[in-house]
């Protein structure tokens, strides 16, 4: 009886193992990722293209925390926060324009967030990176619709390298997803003129876990 | 049109083709900027950490064929502001030395 026992939890604990996806690093346990970045090192960019103009507006006020097991990475949770009026497009006049009630309205929603709900398709590409595909609730301007990111995680033990950037360990984040602007209420005569219908948001960002 | 009104013509069209010529140079560009997007250096962190290097906006002209809006000074500065312009200078002249011609049959 003993012995089934025994073979039943080995086989348990291999597939539990088996399936648990993650960094094979020192560090251990659940881990929170503080994305606070005072240098505004941490950027969004949204990019916008149609055949009389491309547009990039970045933002450097990337905000957030993620909590996952170093080992699984499909416990990640967290949220990640934009204000809108942090978005600079490379014309003043434009920004004023996104901020205005005719486009994000930032007065009434002030942030773009993203809400992680599950980790799917992860795919080791080193004991330290990983890509995985990121379901979350995406809002902009009031409406939270789902969306799926692609995304590339590598985590870094606090070295005398890292401690240029922060303290603890750090994990970088490169994400990035396609919204359609009609999908969240933000409709515009430019939009296929000027302003594409579906924009493409890249997140790059580091946190870390001392923060 | 006199030798004068036919001198004017002339000028305000070598001025618009340069100035055609000049936007075709400067890359062809829909709309003028004021700054544009530069990439910064990847740090050999940021390969380690598998993030872009970061974008910033810096100062830099570049001519287009029409401005962005209606703002500031230097954003006016296009193609078809400057060849509206020369086309309403040219006018005014083209109108100037019509009327002193009149005048001089008088």
């Amino acid at each position: 009886m003993k012995t089934i026992l025994k073979t039943s939890l080995i086989v348990l604990v291999a597939i539990t193992f088996s399936f648990a996806q993650g960094f094979k690093v020192k560090t251990s346990g659940e881990q929170t990722f503080n994305f606070e970045d005072k240098k505004g090192r941490n950027q969004a960019s949204f990019f916008s293209t149609t055949p009389l103009e491309d547009i990039t507006g970045i933002s450097n006020s990337v905000m957030g925390k993620v909590t996952f097991d170093v080992t699984d990475v499909k416990t990640l949770k967290g949220i990640i926060s934009i204000p809108v009026a942090s978005i600079d497009t490379g014309i003043e006049l434009r920004n004023e324009h996104l901020k205005s009630d005719n486009w994000m309205d930032a007065e009434s929603y002030p942030n773009l967030t993203f809400e992680i709900k599950s980790v799917s398709d992860v795919k080791t590409e080193a004991d330290n990176k990983l890509t995985a595909k990121v379901v979350g609730n995406f809002t902009a301007h009031g409406v939270t619709k789902e969306v799926v990111a692609a995304a590339t995680m590598s985590y870094l033990v606090e070295s005398e390298q890292t401690k240029q950037r922060a303290p603890g360990d750090l994990l970088g984040v490169q994400a990035s997803f396609n919204v359609n602007l009609s999908d969240y209420d933000i409709e515009n005569m430019i939009i296929g003129q000027k302003v594409a219908e579906e924009i493409k948001i890249d997140i790059n960002m580091v946190g870390s876990n001392a923060m | 049109m006199n030798s004068k009104q036919k001198r004017v013509v002339t000028i305000g069209l070598i001025l618009i083709v340069a100035i055609f010529i000049i936007w075709l140079a400067a890359g062809g560009d829909f709309f003028t900027k004021t700054q544009i997007l530069v990439e910064q250096e990847a740090t050999e962190l940021d390969q380690m950490l598998g993030i872009t290097p970061q974008k910033e906006y810096q100062d830099s002209f570049v001519f287009g064929l029409v401005p962005p809006g209606l703002v500031a000074t230097t954003e006016m500065i296009s193609v078809v502001t400057l060849s509206g312009l020369i086309f309403v200078i040219s006018g005014l002249f083209f109108f100037k030395y019509k009327t002193r011609k009149v005048k001089e049959i008088k």
